[in-house]
């Protein structure tokens, strides 16, 4: 026998009986605590873990000596500052240290990046990927080469004489004695001596540079005209460029191409974290 | 429907609710026991400290158990499906127990799974790298060669004494090699430095390599598994591996 009326109001006891049940539950239990500690731990501390394997280490380093070689009171001592130091970072955290102090920040940007990369660089190398970067960038695995150079100038109405120099010069006149009779003067912008082929090629040009490149030792170039000036490059002594092989610059490729990688990763996380920031810049400075 | 019929009925639909509820209990039966068996392993290996579970050889069989699947699926990659490491890659065996890092207890096996070596993570043992004494111009190609011919001379007889000399004063000044290896070249544990007087080479050992070695370094890499394993397969293969293999002395 049944009838709406009763139906209803079974359901609506029900219901009550529910509410009440669940009140009770959520003003009276210890919500989400856990206090069973994990085998795999030592402590909760606000139920953050202290790992036992990292006890463990803790205490060899303390006692310097093998961890079952500890006594109960070095390992309770010990746990009691790992348990100190676990209540300070968390007060660090809950009075916001970050937001004022300088190491704090620059451990947190440290720490945050080294996350982002431990990808990268627990990855094992990819020799197909590291081949392939050695080949796109192969410019910058050598040995950098030096020369012992002399740059001899004219001004560029001279050109006559700086050809005879030149003649001189490969007849076997050496290069002070053609200087000296056609008037050429060391152009002062390289020093003498050996200079690297970067620093002369900064300080003498592209053009001056990829010829002087090109001279074996004693051998002299053709007169170049560059500006108002007539060059002479007479090369003393050329040790080239070594270019190394992928054997020899692997690993410097390696750290090349997982440090890209980094930069890479870095710059996505800051990407991501910009795009999900509301970040306000004032007036004044905004583009 | 006949008397009989409606009875046939009955049963079958009888037989099939029976049937079920034995289904039910046979899977549930095998999911509880699965579930009590995985709670007795973790308090068993994971209950005890890292050290204390070799003293326990009822232990070590059910290690194996979980760790077999862990190391086949995680670490065979880079160190074999047989252990025997890959000297190309300076991936070291896992057989006998040349450690670069501490002695090859559990404790310090653990360690090194689940923060790796150079893994990024910030407590990967990554005190110190090899540096490329020949890319960087520190020792030239044959003072290179000679620091090769005296490391290799303090595990093998022969080669030529006086490059040895030589080699062995860049080990004890220009080269700084005593720095990380130690005076007598017994290397160093805590920084993960080998030694070179017990004949073992993790990049091999001949001429070549060696000097390939100190020209242009070496940075091996082991990833960080925390996170990534449950802490009871990190610590059966902890556990693992320290039977296959054994620890050197401390001290």
């Amino acid at each position: 026998m049944s009838s709406p009326g009763r139906t209803l109001g079974l359901s609506a006891a029900g219901a009550v009986a529910g509410l009440l049940l669940a009140g009770y539950a959520l003003f009276t239990a210890k919500g989400t605590e856990a206090d069973a500690i994990a085998p795999e731990d030592v402590a909760l501390v606000n139920q953050r873990v202290i790992l036992q394997s990292d006890f463990v280490t803790q205490t060899q380093i303390e006692t310097g000596a093998p961890f079952p070689l500890t006594s109960a009171a070095e390992r309770r001592k010990v746990l009691d500052e790992m348990i100190d130091e676990e209540l300070l970072v968390q007060r660090g955290l809950e009075i916001d240290l970050a937001a004022s102090d300088p190491d704090v920040r620059t451990a947190l940007v440290a720490g945050v990046n080294l996350q982002v990369d431990a990808e990268i660089l627990a990855a094992p190398p990819d020799e197909s990927a590291l081949q392939q970067y050695f080949a796109d960038h192969r410019d910058r695995y050598a040995i950098d080469g030096s020369m012992d150079l002399r740059d001899l100038v004219l001004p560029a109405s001279a050109r006559p004489a700086a050809e005879a120099a030149v003649e001189a010069i490969r007849a076997g006149t050496s290069p002070d004695e053609a200087a000296s009779r056609w008037g050429l003067a060391d152009s002062g912008k390289i020093g003498r001596g050996d200079n690297y082929d970067f620093g002369v090629k900064a300080k003498l040009g592209e053009s001056l540079y990829t010829r002087a490149a090109t001279l074996a030792d004693g051998q002299v170039a053709d007169p170049v005209e560059v500006a108002d000036q007539i060059h002479v490059l007479f090369m003393v002594k050329r040790k080239p460029i070594v270019r190394l092989d992928f054997a020899q610059a692997r690993d410097t490729v390696w750290q090349d191409f997982q440090r890209e990688a980094r930069m890479r990763v870095e710059q996505a996380n800051l990407d991501y974290l910009k795009s999900r920031a509301e970040i306000r810049v004032a007036p004044r400075l905004q583009p | 429907m006949t008397g009989f019929a409606a009875w046939r009925a009955g049963r079958g639909r009888l037989v099939s609710v029976i049937a079920g509820m034995l289904l039910a209990v046979g899977v549930g039966g095998a999911a509880a026991g699965f579930a009590l068996d995985q709670m007795r392993l973790r308090n068993a290996l994971l209950g005890r400290f890292a050290d204390e579970l070799p003293a326990d050889p009822a232990l070590h069989a059910d290690a194996r158990r979980l760790a077999e699947p862990a190391y086949s699926a995680h670490c065979a990659a880079c160190h074999g499906a047989a252990r025997e490491g890959d000297p190309a890659r300076g991936v070291p065996e896992l057989r006998r127990g040349v450690w670069l890092y501490d002695f090859g207890r559990v404790s310090d096996l653990e360690r090194t799974i689940l923060y790796g070596i150079r893994s990024g993570h910030g407590k990967a043992r990554n005190t110190t790298d090899m540096p490329a004494l020949g890319l960087t111009g520190a020792l030239t190609p044959e003072e290179i060669r000679d620091a090769a011919s005296y490391v290799m001379s303090l595990s093998r007889p022969g080669g030529d004494p006086a490059a040895i000399a030589r080699g062995a004063r860049l080990y004890q000044g220009k080269g700084q090699c005593f720095d990380c290896h130690g005076a007598d070249a017994a290397g160093n544990i805590d920084w993960g430095s080998p030694g070179f007087t017990g004949g073992h080479w993790l990049y091999g050992g001949d001429p070549q390599t060696v000097y390939a070695s100190i020209h242009d370094g070496r940075h091996g890499r082991c990833p960080a598994w925390i996170g990534v394993l449950d802490p009871l397969a990190i610590r059966a293969l902890a556990v693992y591996l320290h039977d296959v293999t054994a620890e050197s002395a401390p001290g």
